[in-house]
């Protein structure tokens, strides 16, 4: 049986996502423990600048995927198993939208406004409180570490598809084609 | 005890010359001294808590006016806990050694719009420098609002030396301003 495929947009936005979320993840992680340095700055900037262009992309493929929908998932799957897959999909758009804005949220309450790309400041969300600025950069970084567990169970699924029921449902987030016998 | 005897006689002294030069008393509590550095093009705000001033002005005579600010370097609160506590260090004020800043400047004059200009002399770090004040004056009651800015750029002092001194990561140019409360 043939599956339908993600539109080629849609393809090239879950990518890129992906590949800007997993370099903001790796900045993140790595940043803060960064002493006090130009570098540390730099990747901050770099950090919040990433995550700023995902809340813009996430916005857009949300979306994207309220007015074009997903194709249908594969026949085989029981109930249960489409109810997590799409509970996973959604709490991934959610997490996707909501860490860059609690991120920004955060970095708006420490005092430290978001120039995007030095070039655009980009309004404070709140007023200074360092005490709530804290809070809400905790809040984003509990939040990214839930979404990276949420990422390796959505890959695993996906190599699940691919290589035990051996359908199409990682071939058709994929460009080339992917033949199944 | 003599020593005591002579410190005290030296500052009962200097008091009294200070009240001869008819220097008005700043308010500080109701006085505010901040400033904003660029930091990835991104604007911080900082401020020094503690700071003497003594200030003598007459907007009829700018001339004769002259200001004295003692800024308390370990008073700097610099946007963030980890800025403040960064400040401190040798790369940037040395407050260890050099715990205080200095202001001096007389014989202001008045320039277009209203304003005031300020020409002075900045120590900071060991260095002195001329940094030029442009102020507004409003009367407040009987007092004087003074509010004004200047530029500091921070490599001629060395604060921010070392790897800090790529401008790319924090400007040179900091932008100092103050509110100060002037009593008659």
């Amino acid at each position: 049986m043939q599956l339908e495929k993600y539109p080629l947009l849609s393809q090239l936005l879950h990518w890129l996502v992906a590949g800007l979320m997993l370099a903001a993840f790796g900045l993140g992680i790595t940043m803060t423990d960064l002493p006090m340095s130009p570098q540390k700055f730099s990747w901050y900037a770099y950090h919040k600048w990433i995550g700023i262009t995902v809340l813009a992309l996430v916005l857009f493929r949300l979306l994207n995927r309220l007015f074009k929908g997903a194709p249908a998932s594969p026949t085989h799957m029981k109930t249960w198993e489409k109810g997590v897959a799409h509970l996973t999909h959604w709490a991934l758009y959610g997490l996707m939208f909501g860490v860059p804005l609690v991120g920004w949220l955060s970095t708006s309450a420490l005092g430290f406004p978001v120039v995007y790309l030095k070039l655009w400041k980009l309004p404070d969300l709140v007023g200074k409180d360092e005490m709530l600025g804290q809070n809400l950069q905790d809040l984003h970084g509990a939040l990214a570490w839930t979404m990276l567990v949420l990422i390796g169970l959505h890959i695993l699924a996906a190599f699940k598809h691919h290589f035990i029921d051996r359908d199409e449902v990682l071939g058709r987030m994929l460009p080339w084609s992917v033949k199944r016998s | 005890m003599k020593q005591l005897n002579k410190k005290w006689l030296l500052s009962a002294s200097l008091a009294l010359l200070a009240g001869m030069a008819s220097a008005q008393s700043v308010d500080l509590s109701k006085s505010q001294l901040g400033f904003t550095f660029s930091q990835e093009a991104v604007p911080v705000e900082g401020s020094f808590k503690k700071f003497a001033a003594t200030v003598s002005f007459d907007p009829a005579k700018p001339a004769a006016g002259n200001a004295d600010i003692a800024i308390d370097l370990l008073s700097v609160y610099g946007g963030s806990p980890d800025a403040t506590t960064e400040l401190a260090k040798p790369v940037w004020f040395d407050s260890a050694k050099s715990p205080k800043a200095r202001f001096v400047a007389s014989g202001f004059n008045a320039i277009a719009g209203g304003k005031f200009q300020a020409p002075g002399k900045l120590t900071l770090k060991g260095k002195t420098l001329p940094v030029v004040v442009t102020f507004t004056a409003k009367p407040a009651g009987k007092a004087l609002l003074l509010d004004g800015t200047a530029v500091v750029n921070r490599l001629q002092f060395l604060v921010g030396d070392g790897v800090w001194k790529d401008t790319d990561t924090v400007a040179d140019a900091v932008n100092v301003k103050f509110h100060l409360l002037v009593n008659p």
